[in-house]
């Protein structure tokens, strides 16, 4: 086919991948050792300023996340922190979020909430940094705990106004107008098995214009779902990557993915991994609306037409007249480094499938 | 940014040619320079005085091509040809043909060709005035018009557009063709109460060869699918296409049942003639009882709901006396219009004063022949653009019992009889 249809794809799915890999993790069994004295849900912040914030902090660190403030102060049911900073796992890949300003609330659901300047930086070797700065009018974070189950545990992280730029240049802010990660963990002591599930919801977020030549600088929604079959109890990079990595190269499912960009309207769901060189693979099946449209926007955004684009056309309009309505299901799988699209054609590859450097 | 690539010489052949054909049919009443009041045809297009030209030097939006910006599409084919609407609107204008069915046009504001240029909403033909390629720099650089996004070379997208119809006919003509061909092998083409037997397939024989042809999927298939003034939208697009694949299918599969009727009208053959209603219905029942009592299904073949006139009736709730009249909800066929005493009635294969009288075993046999590509149904290339032709080799088997005509009078007004 061509590989103007791969970028659609691709920016589906790698995105959802890479949201994947940068963003969650998970490990194996737990690691052995006290839990934190465990509150009744909500979290209790005891009193005095530092001691109510190591209380908020202390499932965090439980984690291994390493959790620490300065400029703690009491105001009534609220504790004030300046220079908030959150860290993974002390390991490279790392990554650090850090907020100027941030307090802690004894009765919201959100207790922990920070605005302002902030900063999020990934570790990619030692004294390689990678800072995105900027700031967000509000960040909250939510944590309840199941009492009947030591590992279970929701986390809401929740995000307006967010504006983040590489740091050192002069680069256009990438903006979120909302977003929410909210993280279901289950230790399996209960009805439901063990597992952690996943869910991104992000609205109106703008991309530097060089990542959105074709579908524009406006994702106007992502949602994405990812079940991962262990609770996560790390939030380390490099345990992401062997997740999608795995040994047994078994596929991690995703689900209730959609994506709405410019003229690429998605939804699909599938599974994905990577080999252990970080080769991506998986399979997929997207819906697809008005496909033919997508097709128009990636042609006229590219620098060459494919000599196959007419094929592609025509064995879409096929396809859809086949079908009916404004929207086609289709099969995509990524294999040999390479997105396939199942067409009524036939197979076509798509084009390349970026591959994911392991953690060194 | 424009993209793609400097359109080709051949992009415009077709509205050049229709323009040339124009303009040689005016060629001796069309004077050297025209004026008048004229109106858009396209973004670069426009009739004077009944003459349409296209505007020289230029090469404008494709009516329905779309353009992006920031992601986000809009109908830049559209905006084109209403900004030269828009110029022309203005003020008579003046047009300077060559023979080519092109014409250098004057406005109200000077060269409307420049103008729209200018504004962005048509691109510089290489061969035209360099004032034109400047024009189109500076509207590049300023945003202008289409510029203030992406698109595609209006040359490249009319190849565009031409090259998918070109592949799309191609495609569905064969998802066509192997309909057909999985209804013929299968023995499910609709024979109207003929019981279809199990078909036989050879790879040699000498075998009767036959020709189909099928008109479909011709050029401008896709601008033609936009009722105007529709919106252009792909799924719309689409829908029309493919309910032009499924006439065509239906339309072929009804073409290639046709030689069994006109075997059955060649079969030998028996007539009775009948006077009215009641001798046609008692000839009827008469002629069927012995397959009735043989076990098999008598069918009758009318032409016409209205010929005879009586069998209009007998279903539209007025049988004869003592007759059984049904319709069984099964029956698919389109044909079928009832049955009387157990007698399928169906329409076609009668003549236009006679009905046809046969038993649904009668035929036989079918036997195809698979040629060395293991297609049934050959499809030829078009020799024109949307005319198809499908070959196939094909022998019918018949049993020996004679068919039976049963006659009526004509009609008042009579109905010329069908070959």
């Amino acid at each position: 086919m061509n590989r103007l249809f791969a970028a659609l794809l691709a920016a589906a799915l790698v995105a959802l991948a890479g949201f994947a890999i940068v963003v969650f993790t998970a490990s194996g069994p737990p690691a052995p050792g006290p839990e934190p004295a465990a509150p009744a849900a909500p979290v209790a912040i005891a009193p005095g300023a530092a001691a109510r914030f190591d209380a908020w902090a202390a499932p965090l660190r439980a984690d291994g996340l390493t959790v620490t403030a300065e400029g703690m102060a009491e105001a009534g049911d609220t504790v004030t922190l300046a220079n908030l900073a959150i860290a993974g796992p002390d390991e490279t890949p790392g990554w650090r979020w850090t907020a100027e300003r941030a307090a802690l609330y004894d009765k919201e659901l959100f207790h922990l909430q920070a605005a302002g300047a902030t900063a999020f930086t990934v570790t990619t070797a030692a004294g390689a940094d990678t800072v995105w700065s900027g700031r967000a009018d509000a960040i909250g974070v939510a944590m309840t705990r199941d009492p009947r189950d030591a590992l279970g545990r929701t986390i809401i992280l929740r995000v307006n106004g967010l504006a983040l730029a590489p740091a050192g240049t002069d680069a256009a802010p990438m903006t979120l107008a909302d977003g929410q990660l909210r993280i279901l963990r289950q230790g399996g002591t209960g009805l439901l098995a063990a597992g952690t599930d996943i869910a991104l919801r992000l609205t109106d977020l703008t991309v530097p214009p060089a990542a959105g030549t074709a579908y524009g600088s406006r994702v106007k929604s992502f949602t994405a779902q990812l079940l991962v079959d262990r609770p996560v109890t790390r939030y380390s990079l490099r345990d992401a990557f062997d997740y999608l990595a795995r040994r047994d190269q078994t596929l991690v499912e995703l689900g209730a993915v959609a994506l709405d960009w410019g003229t690429l309207h998605a939804i699909g769901k599938g599974a994905f991994g990577l080999s252990l060189a970080g080769a991506p693979r998986g399979r997929f099946e997207v819906t697809l609306r008005d496909p033919l449209g997508l097709l128009d926007a990636l042609a006229a955004a590219s620098a060459a037409l494919p000599a196959t684009l007419a094929d592609t056309y025509a064995a879409l309009l096929l396809a859809l007249g086949a079908a009916g309505g404004d929207s086609l299901p289709l099969a995509v799988a990524v294999t040999g480094g390479a997105f396939v699209l199942a067409a009524p054609g036939g197979d076509i590859a798509l084009g390349p499938a970026p591959s994911v450097p392991p953690p060194q | 940014m424009r993209r793609g690539s400097p359109r080709s010489v051949g992009s415009r052949a077709p509205r050049r040619l229709a323009a040339l054909l124009v303009a040689a049919l005016a060629a001796t009443a069309a004077p050297a320079e025209e004026r008048g009041p004229a109106s858009a045809t396209g973004s670069d297009s426009l009739t004077l005085n009944g003459h349409a030209y296209a505007l020289f030097g230029i090469d404008g939006l494709g009516f329905n091509q779309s353009c992006l910006v920031d992601g986000q599409p809009f109908a830049c084919g559209v905006a084109a040809t209403r900004a030269l609407q828009t110029l022309l609107a203005a003020a008579p204008v003046a047009c300077t043909p060559n023979t080519e069915g092109e014409a250098l046009c004057t406005g109200a504001d000077g060269d409307i060709a420049l103008a729209l240029v200018t504004q962005g909403w048509a691109v510089a033909d290489p061969a035209g005035a360099e004032a034109y390629g400047a024009a189109e720099a500076a509207a590049r650089a300023a945003g202008a018009g289409a510029w203030a996004g992406q698109f595609l070379a209006p040359a490249a997208y009319h190849e565009l557009i031409a090259a998918t119809e070109a592949r799309y006919a191609e495609a569905a003509a064969e998802t066509v063709r192997a309909a057909a061909e999985a209804g013929l092998v299968a023995g499910t083409l609709d024979l109207r109460g003929l019981v279809a037997p199990v078909p036989t397939e050879t790879t040699a024989g000498d075998l009767p060869p036959r020709a189909l042809r099928l008109a479909a999927f011709g050029p401008g298939r896709i601008a033609a699918a936009v009722p105007a003034p529709g919106i252009f939208t792909w799924p719309a697009v689409a829908a029309a296409l493919e309910a032009e694949r499924q006439a065509a299918i239906a339309t072929l599969a009804a073409d290639l049942a046709a030689p069994v009727w006109q075997a059955l009208a060649e079969r030998p053959a028996r007539t009775v003639a009948t006077a009215d209603a009641a001798a046609f219905y008692a000839a009827l029942n008469d002629s069927a009882a012995a397959w009735r009592r043989a076990g098999r299904q008598p069918l009758l073949y009318v032409m016409a709901p209205d010929l005879p006139a009586w069998v209009r009736d007998w279903f539209g709730g007025h049988p004869p006396a003592g007759a059984t009249v049904t319709r069984h909800a099964g029956n698919a066929s389109p044909a079928y219009l009832g049955t009387i005493d157990g007698i399928d009635v169906y329409l076609g294969a009668g003549s236009a004063r006679a009905a046809l009288l046969v038993p649904a075993d009668l035929l036989a046999a079918v036997t195809y022949r698979r040629d060395a590509a293991g297609h049934v149904l050959a499809l030829d290339a078009p020799a024109t653009p949307g005319a198809w032709t499908l070959r196939y080799a094909a022998a019918l088997g018949w049993r020996d019992d004679p068919v039976l005509w049963l006659a009526f009078p004509r009609r008042a007004a009579p109905t010329p009889d069908a070959g």
